[in-house]
């Protein structure tokens, strides 16, 4: 009835006019109000069934939507099929359109807002505007200035220029996960990480045996957590490697007092014991409690060693898998379930690696085989394939052997 | 066997070393020109035929050669013995294996035999005899002969140790035929079986022939265990090996005493086939005792004992194909607990864990193939009739508590109080059986697969499939030399790549956790060092490089086959180094060699010479040690 009013009188009074204004914005905020409560996309029939439209009036339907669209409350979709969807758009959001005040702004911050987390290049930007290259820096400009929009890095593409809404995180995929810190792979991060979990996996895996009284003097509590029921056994090793690794990390600078510290303890405890070094001994067969990934997981999440990354147990398992490349841990099955043990048990000694300020990384680091070509001056050598007899190089004039041999050069 | 460049120049050089420029010329002219006459080898070689007949024999002597002559022609050809020549390096290796798996007197037998290449054993006979009085004197002088030195002293007992050693197979006999390639051998057959008389139907199937082939193959490599074999039909079954490390060798012997007398007239050699066996067996449970620990490692050396007395040699042959080690042998735990050495403490090595943390059904879990290459498909079937799983959780029991008692009480992890249980002697027969039961299972545990647990008679039987085992050492070889050149990264990303076989470059960084730069940097050098390689792929025909897919991949047969040739050429370096060494230090070298000086250089020689003379012989350990070693790697990558 008062559509068909509207729509025969448009000359009508101002009066009526801004009645009918009035009663669109309720409408407006009615509808709006049920489909946020509602859910997510909405199609006609979706929006009629609200009944918020009096008679279901398509008419009055479109001129509201067309209203909220305006007002960039509703975002209009297609579907596939060629269906046409409305979606509802945050209020505050929606009053970042209107701090857009020409039409380029509105369009390049809409694209940028669609694209959401993963942010978009601004050679698309242009590509799907079609616009002219200083009107869309104008715009962007603008747009940054206000704001709206943020410049930032895809690690995917790190030499794209890209923008993203200024309010939003970019998403996983554009960081590159936990394992990216501005954009760059953090690989100090990775590698500390790396050595508390090999440590939390050697002490799971291993059993410590000491002899006798030799080692109780100089290794004392400074020994790694005691073989105990699981549960206790990974709280307790939590809390420690919490400890050990939060002050070791924070406290870099500081470090090499304790790593100078450590050595001398090392070596007055082999002078004190004697010949019985306690070592790593492996567990029975078909022991069940070798930590899995999970364990892992729980471990790294609970002592807080990764500040305010987050990592899921497919970052662990990542990082683990790693592990396994580097012929560090082994997987081992049993009773069905994925467990993970330390390599080469026998050679591997009970200092634990993660907090070493060591720059070779090899002490307490975990002792790999090593192979008797390389130990020789031939298998390091960087003229190998030069090496003749005769030639430039040979064995006759070979520095490397000299010095192997324990021969001055002359 | 395929002889790379360097492969030759060391063989050259070991002869150079032991027997001589003369025949080392005449080898590397083998080498390069392959199978010649005496006439062709004058042309290469530039010497007369008096000498290159003299430098033959060194060689024939030394078995160095191949050697044939052409029933039709009546020409004699010579071809080098790759393979031979390189065994010369592991002269040494092989006494001490000897020494501790049967004695001195095999030892000073087998050594012997070394330096003469191949002999009669009437021969053999008339230089013992006619030594015994005097002690040792050999040119190699090991003057450490005490009075209970149990060197061959008679007759008798020569033939006893040699014919132990024939049926041990460390010795074999030698016919005209053994000089023969092997690979020639098997065309002859091959060609006699096939060719037709004229107007002959070819009326034999294929099968039939390669059956026959095969068969005539076979008795051409079993003829030099023929004399073994007829001692087999009067000795009985072969008397056990001897344990490790204890003297009871003549107790051993006095068994064969009513063997008959071993013809005269019999040519011998020792068989290095056999020996590479027992060598095998070494490395391995060295590779035990790295990866599981001392004890577990000695229990494996036990095993593997057993498994291979009748093994003869490592690989099968090319030719006779996989049935040669088809009947895979198996021992029991029974007969390793009866051979493992008593001194060895089982109690120790294995940590304990609480009864509860040990599932028993996965450890006992019995395979009766060999597992595939995947660790993780194979344990899907669980299956809960164990036979072991009551009884064997009880006897782990006390295990615990036993391995507790032996150690020390004052444990850091004395998390659980309970009391002690001492056991009586009466148990610990049984204590010691599980313990050293523990040790098997833990090498069948392991991702290495040691050994595998097959069956269930007499408290377990245990193979070793030592195909797979012997590719995961060589896998570890590899590893270890990569991480080792190319650091951890290196490593990981190979070992990506050869478990996800080829890989898109853009896969790479993610998987392995690395800067894109790092991967690229890395990925390149290990191209150049010929490790990896990489395959283009280009989307469409245009070929430019964004539309085009890169793989890289792992070449697993090409970098072995490439760190086989820098292990030659390694020790090729270091040998002659050594030349180098000696050249520097020739005229303390040659003082020291006179008779009047050896023996007592310490006080002929001043203090200076005499100690550059002891810092030369410390040199010289150092380098030779270093060829032994590499040796170990060339013999896991091509023998073993």
């Amino acid at each position: 009835m008062s559509t068909s009013a509207a729509g025969a009188g448009p000359s009508r009074s101002n009066g009526s006019s801004d009645a009918d204004s009035a009663k669109l914005a309720v409408l407006k905020e009615l509808l709006y109000e049920r489909c946020r409560e509602e859910g997510d996309m909405f199609s006609q029939d979706d929006l009629l069934r609200m009944e918020v439209i009096p008679n279901r009036d398509l008419l009055l339907l479109a001129r509201v939507v067309q209203s909220l669209s305006d007002d960039k409350l509703f975002i209009t979709m297609r579907e596939a099929s060629g269906q046409v969807l409305w979606k509802w758009r945050d209020k505050q959001e929606a009053h970042k359109y209107k701090q857009c005040t020409t039409d380029e702004q509105v369009m390049v911050y809409s694209l940028i807002d669609d694209s959401g987390g993963d942010g978009i290049w601004t050679q698309t930007l242009q590509k799907r505007l079609n616009m002219h290259d200083s009107v869309l820096k104008n715009a962007i400009k603008q747009l940054q200035a206000k704001g709206l929009i943020a410049p930032f890095k895809n690690v995917e593409h790190p030499n794209k220029k890209m923008y993203i809404k200024a309010s939003i995180r970019p998403s996983d995929r554009a960081t590159g996960g936990p394992w990216y810190t501005d954009q760059d792979l953090d690989e100090a991060f990775i590698e500390d990480l790396q050595r508390v979990v090999f440590d939390f996996i050697k002490r799971q895996s291993s059993y410590h045996s000491t002899h006798a009284g030799a080692a109780k003097a100089a290794h004392g509590h400074a020994q790694v957590p005691k073989k105990g029921i699981i549960k206790g056994g990974l709280s307790d090793a939590a809390a420690k490697g919490k400890k050990r690794d939060a002050t070791e990390m924070e406290a870099k600078p500081v470090a090499p007092t304790t790593a100078a510290k450590n050595p001398l303890a090392v070596s007055s405890s082999t002078a004190a014991a004697s010949r019985r070094e306690p070592a790593l001994l492996p567990l029975p067969a078909g022991y069940m409690a070798y930590p899995t990934v999970r364990d892992i997981a729980r471990l790294l999440s609970s002592s807080g060693i990764t500040n305010n990354t987050i990592l899921s147990e497919g970052d662990v398992k990542k990082l683990v898998d790693v592990l396994v490349w580097d012929n560090l841990v082994e997987p081992i099955k049993v009773a069905g379930k994925v467990g993970y043990r330390v390599s080469r048990i026998a050679k591997q000694s009970v200092e634990s690696w993660a907090g070493r300020e060591d720059p070779s990384g090899r002490s307490g680091g975990p002792e790999l085989y090593i192979s008797p070509l390389t130990e020789a001056p031939c298998g390091r050598c960087p003229v190998f394939d030069l090496c003749e007899e005769g030639g430039p190089v040979g064995p006759s004039n070979c520095e490397y052997f000299k010095k192997w041999l324990g021969k001055e050069i002359f | 066997m395929f002889v790379t460049k360097h492969a030759a120049e060391l063989c050259a050089l070991l002869v150079n070393d032991l027997y001589g420029e003369l025949p080392s010329r005449i080898l590397a002219a083998l080498f390069t020109k392959g199978r010649s006459t005496i006439t062709q080898l004058g042309l290469y070689t530039q010497l007369g035929p008096r000498q290159i007949r003299n430098g033959l024999g060194v060689l024939i002597q030394q078995n160095l050669l191949y050697h044939h002559t052409d029933a039709d022609t009546k020409r004699t050809t010579y071809e080098a013995n790759p393979g031979a020549c390189y065994n010369l390096v592991r002269s040494g290796k092989i006494l001490e294996m000897i020494e501790s798996q049967y004695g001195k007197a095999e030892r000073d037998l087998v050594q012997t035999l070394l330096l003469l290449g191949y002999a009669r054993i009437a021969e053999l006979t008339h230089a013992y005899v006619s030594r015994a009085p005097r002690s040792n004197g050999h040119a190699n002088g090991n003057g450490v002969n005490g009075a209970d030195s149990g060197l061959i002293e008679s007759e008798a007992e020569l033939h006893n140790v040699l014919s132990h050693l024939i049926r041990c197979e460390i010795i074999e006999t030698v016919r005209p035929q053994s000089f023969r390639n092997p690979n020639d051998v098997y065309h002859e057959i091959e060609a006699e079986v096939t060719k037709t008389a004229p107007g002959e139907k070819a009326t034999k199937t294929k099968i039939d022939q390669q059956r026959q082939i095969m068969e005539q193959y076979r008795a051409f490599k079993d003829q030099p265990k023929a004399l073994k074999r007829q001692l087999d039909q009067f000795g009985g079954p072969v008397t056990k090996r001897r344990k490790l490390g204890n003297g009871l060798g003549e107790e051993d012997r006095a068994m064969e005493d009513d063997m008959p007398p071993l013809n005269p007239n019999v040519v011998v050699r020792v068989n290095y086939d056999k020996c590479l066996v027992e060598l095998r067996s070494h490395r391995l449970a060295s590779f035990a005792k790295d990866t599981l620990g001392e004890v577990t490692g000695e229990v494996y050396r036990t095993l593997l004992g057993l498994l291979t007395m009748d093994v003869s040699r490592c690989r099968a042959d090319p030719f006779l194909g996989e049935e040669s080690i088809a009947q895979q042998a198996t021992a029991t735990t029974m007969d390793v607990y009866e051979h493992l050495d008593e001194s060895i403490n089982v109690t120790t090595g294995i940590g304990k864990a609480p009864k509860d943390k040990i599932d028993y059904q996965s450890a006992e879990k019995i395979k009766t193939a060999p597992a595939g290459n995947d660790l993780m498909a194979d344990d899907s079937d669980e299956d809960p009739s164990g036979p072991f799983d009551s009884d064997d959780s009880d006897d782990m029991g006390t295990k615990g508590s036993f391995s507790r008692r032996s150690r020390s009480v004052s444990k850091t992890n004395g998390a659980r109080p309970t009391k002690v249980t001492f056991e009586d002697a009466a148990t610990s027969t049984d204590n010691r059986l599980d313990q050293m039961r523990a040790h098997l299972l833990l090498l069948a545990e392991s991702k290495h697969r040691f050994v595998r647990h097959c069956g269930t008679q007499g408290r377990g039987q245990w193979t070793v499939d030592f195909d797979q085992v012997m590719e995961r050492l060589r896998e570890t070889e590899l590893d270890a030399s990569i991480e080792q050149s190319f650091g951890r990264h290196g490593l990981r990303l190979t070992r990506i790549l050869r478990e996800k076989g080829k890989l898109d470059e853009k896969m790479l960084p993610s998987a392995a956790l690395m800067k894109k730069t790092d991967v690229q940097a890395k990925m390149l050098a290990m191209q150049m060092a010929g490790l990896v390689d990489v395959q283009e792929v280009p989307k469409d025909n245009t070929r430019v490089a964004n539309r085009t897919l890169f793989f890289w991949f792992f070449d697993r047969e090409r970098s072995q086959a490439q760190i086989l040739d820098d292990l030659y050429k390694a020790m090729v370096r270091a040998l002659q180094t050594l030349q180098v060494e000696r050249h520097r230090e020739r005229n303390i070298l040659s003082f020291v060699e006179r008779k009047d000086v050896m023996g007592k250089e310490e006080e002929v020689m001043t203090a200076e010479h005499y100690n550059k003379y002891n810092r030369h012989l410390e040199e010289q350990n150092k380098l030779l040690g270093q060829v032994m070693r590499l040796d170990e790697m060339v013999s896991i990558f091509r023998e073993y």
